[in-house]
């Protein structure tokens, strides 16, 4: 120690310039950070999404000056210099992706129907949520789920039925409310349960090798074919060929599996 | 390569066939019994949903002995093949792996396993012992037989009134409200009016939890580009808020002075439909002195139209303002709607109004505001209450399973009814105890309290609800039985409960589609289903171990367990007519005991032109609206707008409007004038916040089924209190911390939630009641609607208190 101090403090001058670098970084990192965390975009609670000119650019009258916002109401109000700033996720998505020419082979689509089973608790039960979610409405779920979206690895699928808007009557969170209990003893279930539910179709039929294969499962709330077999959908259950839109034109569902056409024999 | 599998199907379908056809005997031959589809090898049959009173039909999957899935149904019209979550996973709730199994009773302090035969001895000895001081409390999920099954062993065998359900706490002042306006209990209209009103006004009812399927039924409209207005008058925003297109907050009980203000408004301005009210309407007022005459609360006086008018003066806009909090101009905007005869205006209400310490006010405010301004008997323009019980309307109201009424509308307190009653039943006159029972919250009062001091009530025996965890006032009501030697709880329940937990006996049931069943739903729709699986172990149905009770005290001798021929109460008969002893379980399924017990009851349905059809009516129908009327033809036609001539076949032709079981007499409903008072406890000093209690969208009352439904219990684990941020700020609490809640009955340690699920205005609290290890009814208020002594479980005063570094949840 003795022995550098004597040596730093004749180069007085690069002392001088070590610290205004280490000052300059500290204060602009400080500021950049706090950029950082206002413009980072949640995958799991977007805000409220406009796209009008006046929202983009901020040109409010009541927004030119921000009124103080009680904590609780922080993402309700929107204030400071990026109060306008809004992100379109649907800009994000890119075109579908042709990604197949052939079938997935069977492991996969046995990985694709295993994972679908862990999210419902029988084949044909709404699928619970895999994500936190906002809990007092359901107008954020469709922001990625109307159309469906894909960032990066991280998938939002498309409803497969039409789009009721009270999302939550139907889908619940798996982890529940996002609570920060001391006691998570709380969190522990009553009892276990027991009930095994119906897991899966087997594939579709198909008359000849090469021919296009049954539907295997009910439609009722999966009309919308892509949901799962387009080109977000699981891999091992996606179409070969995501172009062609009318499914029902070659796939034909079983009449025996629409509760409406079995009731009435 | 498929073969083997297909070839498993094949003979697994088969065997599930088998013992479908094995199950269902007791069905008639025209009902076909449902085979395993060859699409997947499940055999499907329809059903009520479990859960609350919209009464949606489900198609239950089986296979294999298993229930194994859950499909909305497309052909039922309540819910057009939608469910909520908690209907999807309705099949899970058979399998919670702590099913009672086997009958348990209490030594030396625990449960241990005894025989059905020891158990059945045992009540019937403890009846015997003191058949009057016998009470049986019950439920708004009794199947109809099942009611109806408890309602005649206590009024006709028992001579015994004590029998009450635990819809006294949940639609009792809906059924004083419609006796009161219309002399006949349950809505006009139906669900049908959601699809054609133009206002929807949801008075403290949060349907996007609590009723999703109908409230979704309103919504999706918006989706197929119809406009219909929502109104959401409540006290905390909720996510039915977020769909409304008005929010009014008011101040808790204030909901009265609301209603008078616009009632104010439309004689005002002069809106109010004056030929309608003409035509069809007298006024009533709250009597000055309620204790001329029994009747005298629920009838009140008369009052011209012109007192009523100057009844109603003081509430101006700026008054009802100062009262509720809500703006002048919203009231202003309310009386406008209400007002215009071009708007089709349905009113919706739950618990808001009839948890209310005046809350048969608060439903006859209500039908009178829709009288007067005449949004009545078109379709989209209807008062209607909603429930929350699958059954409380088919079983609780119609069954008459309470501690006044006798079958089908019939009063205990009149004695042609009872003599009426007494033929049906075919007992001795003069066997129906002409005194009242006592209503649940006195039930519990009397059978807490020690003999020695009026404790009149010493045996409970409770079926398919769960007291202890839903009584208000705990403490008082429910836990102070604890320590009395003398007093004994006999429960019937499908798992342990905060109820068998000071239960002395305790019998394990069968439930929902483990049996067969009927139940009636919010719309008087009443519907049918069929056993699909077997209980599990030794657990067996409700209706059963009545049936097996009163026939240990038959053979015991208890002369009323005798009709006036000296035959069984309970004889049942099957196809060739020989008698079935339904009483041994090996042959209760000989014969539909269900079909059996409904055809007796239906005789009963025609008094208060309540018809119902017969049972296999039912069998093919998604259940059918009362009253179910049989046309020319032979067809039975199912009535959708009571009281209006164009649907309703009992209204005289060229009335238009016929209010046929008027309390006057003279086929008017009655408006009334009631003055909006303060409620039964307010915040003060010491306790300075509200505290609301109510329910949650994923779990159905006390969690009882849906907290061992891992998809729900998942969703919502655990109760907790909601508080407004600024409150807990000042209070130095942050999200999620465990603090203290206490009331003048009690104290609740639970976490706090700020900005959760709702979002309570300042100085308020709200506490679900689903979690049996937080229970706020520890904290609630025991204070009743004098009228239909249903308690207030949305008011009382409650203080809170941080716990510093404690975080531990053991009270």
């Amino acid at each position: 120690m003795n022995d550098w101090l004597p040596h730093f403090n004749r180069h007085r001058a690069s002392r001088r310039v070590l610290m205004a670098v280490l000052i300059t970084a500290a204060v602009s990192g400080y500021f950049m950070g706090l950029r950082q965390t206002r413009s980072q975009v949640s995958l799991t609670r977007p805000t409220e999404l406009s796209t009008t000119q006046a929202s983009r650019t901020g040109e409010n009258a009541e927004r030119s000056v921000p009124g103080i916002v009680n904590y609780s109401e922080v993402n309700r109000k929107r204030s400071g210099p990026n109060a306008g700033w809004r992100s379109d996720l649907h800009l994000l998505i890119g075109p579908p992706r042709l990604v197949l020419t052939t079938n997935a082979p069977p492991e996969f689509r046995a990985a694709a129907v295993a994972q679908r089973q862990t999210r419902r608790a029988f084949d044909g039960a709404p699928p619970v949520v895999p994500h936190p979610i906002a809990q007092d409405s359901s107008s954020a779920c469709l922001v990625c789920h109307a159309r469906g979206l894909a960032v990066k690895d991280r998938t939002a699928s498309k409803v497969s039925h039409a789009p009721f808007s009270n999302c939550t009557q139907c889908h619940v969170p798996a982890s529940g409310p996002q609570i920060p209990i001391g006691d998570t003893a709380l969190r522990e279930p009553l009892s276990g349960n027991t009930f095994v539910g119906f897991s899966a179709f087997g594939p579709g039929k198909r008359a000849w090798p090469g021919a296009p294969p049954t539907i295997p499962h009910a439609t009722l709330m999966r009309s919308d074919c892509l949901s799962c077999h387009g080109p977000g959908g699981l891999y091992g259950l996606r179409t070969p060929h995501v172009e062609r839109l009318l499914c029902t034109q070659c796939h034909a569902p079983d009449a025996r599996l629409d509760q409406r056409l079995v009731a009435h024999e | 390569m498929n073969l083997p599998r297909r070839e498993f199907l094949r003979a697994s379908a088969l065997a599930a066939a088998s013992a479908v056809v094995a199950q269902r005997v007791g069905a008639t031959d025209a009902t076909p019994s449902p085979a395993p589809s060859p699409a997947d090898g499940i055999a499907w049959d329809k059903a009520p949903c479990r859960f609350c009173g919209t009464g949606c039909h489900v198609r239950v999957g089986v296979k294999d002995g298993k229930v194994v899935a859950i499909q909305g149904d497309q052909l039922a019209e309540v819910n057009k093949g939608l469910l909520c979550v908690k209907g999807y996973h309705v099949g899970l709730a058979l399998y919670g792996k702590d099913r009672l199994t086997t009958p348990l009773l209490r030594k030396n302090g625990k449960l241990e396993p005894i025989s059905w035969d020891e158990a059945l001895d045992t009540i019937a000895k403890r009846v015997m012992a003191a058949p009057d001081k016998f009470a049986i409390y019950g439920s708004g999920q009794w199947t109809i037989p099942e009611g109806y099954a408890a309602n005649k062993l206590m009024k006709a065998g028992l001579s015994n009134n004590h029998i009450d359900p635990n819809a006294r706490l949940c639609m009792a002042s809906a059924v004083t409200g419609y006796l009161s306006t219309y002399g006949v209990d349950e809505p006009a209209g139906c669900y049908d009016d959601l699809d054609a009103c133009d206002v929807l006004i949801m008075w403290g009812n949060n349907m996007a939890e609590m009723h999703p399927v109908l409230f979704s039924r309103v919504i999706d409209r918006r989706t197929r580009g119809q406009k219909v207005t929502l109104i959401d008058i409540g006290t905390r925003r909720t996510r039915t808020t977020e769909f409304a297109d008005h929010y009014l907050e008011f101040k808790p009980q204030s909901d009265l002075a609301i209603m008078n203000g616009i009632a104010h408004l439309l004689l005002k301005s002069g809106t109010y439909d004056a030929k309608f009210v003409e035509r069809f309407c007298n006024f009533r007022q709250v009597p000055k002195d309620p204790t001329v005459a029994p009747t005298a609360p629920l009838l009140g006086d008369a009052m011209s139209f012109d007192a009523y008018r100057a009844a109603l003066e003081p509430y101006t806009p700026e008054y009802v303002e100062k009262i509720s909090g809500v703006p002048a101009e919203k009231i202003r905007l309310l009386g406008e709607l209400f007002g215009r005869k071009d708007l089709r205006i349905t009113s919706v209400w739950c618990m808001g109004f009839n948890q209310h310490s005046r809350g048969t006010n608060a439903n006859r405010l209500c039908h009178g505001i829709h009288l007067l301004s005449g949004h009545f008997g078109k379709p989209g323009d209807a008062p209607t209450s909603l429930t929350g019980q699958p059954s409380a309307c088919g079983t609780a109201r119609e069954v008459g399973t309470m501690c006044h009424f006798l079958p089908g509308g019939r009063l205990i307190a009149n004695a042609e009814h009872r003599a009426e009653t007494e033929r049906i039943w075919n007992v001795p006159p003069g066997r129906i105890n002409p005194k009242m029972g006592h209503h649940t919250v006195l039930l519990w009062e009397k059978f807490c309290t020690p003999t020695g001091q009026g404790g009149d009530i010493s045996t409970v025996w409770v079926q398919v609800t769960n007291p202890g965890q839903s009584l208000p006032n705990l403490h008082k009501l429910f836990k102070a039985k604890r320590g009395l030697e003398d007093k004994f709880l006999i429960v019937s329940d499908v798992y342990p409960t905060a109820t068998t937990e000071l239960a002395d006996l305790v019998l394990p049931s069968a439930m929902w589609v483990e049996k067969n069943g009927m139940f009636g739903n919010s719309e008087r729709r009443t519907q049918q289903w069929f056993k699909m699986v077997n209980p599990p172990g030794e657990a067996r149905d409700d209706c059963w171990q009545t049936i097996a009770v009163a026939r240990k005290l038959y053979d015991l001798g208890h002369a009323g367990l005798r009709d006036k021929d000296g035959k069984f109460l309970f004889t049942f008969k099957n196809a060739a007519g020989a008698e079935v002893p339904a009483w041994d379980w090996k042959h209760y399924y000989d014969v539909n005991v269900d079909r059996a017990l409904f055809e007796e009851y239906r005789a009963f349905s025609r008094y208060k032109h309540k018809d119902l059809a017969p049972y296999e009516e039912y069998v093919k129908a998604r259940g059918l609206r009362w009253p179910v009327v049989q046309q020319a033809g032979g067809a039975w036609r199912e009535t959708k707008f009571r009281f209006s001539e164009f649907d309703d076949s009992y209204v005289k032709r060229g009335t238009g409007l016929q209010f046929y079981h008027s309390v006057t007499k003279d086929d008017k409903a009655l408006i009334w004038f009631a003055p909006y008072e303060k409620a039964a406890e307010e915040p003060d000093a010491d306790f300075p916040f509200w505290l609301c209690t109510g329910r949650v969208l994923e779990h159905w009352h006390t969690g009882t089924m849906t907290m061992r439904i891992p998809q729900l219990a998942g969703a919502m684990p655990h109760a907790y209190v909601e508080m407004h941020p600024a409150d807990a700020a000042e209070r130095g609490i942050a999200n999620g911390e465990t603090i203290l809640v206490r009331t003048r009955r009690g104290q609740l340690r639970l976490p706090v939630w700020t900005n959760g699920r709702g979002h309570v205005p300042r100085g308020s609290l709200f506490i679900p009641f689903f979690d049996p290890r937080l229970l706020v009814n520890d904290l609630t208020l025991g204070e009743v609607d004098p009228i239909s002594k249903e308690p207030d479980y949305k008011k009382c005063a409650a203080t809170v208190a941080k716990l510093g570094a404690t975080r531990t949840n053991t009270v």
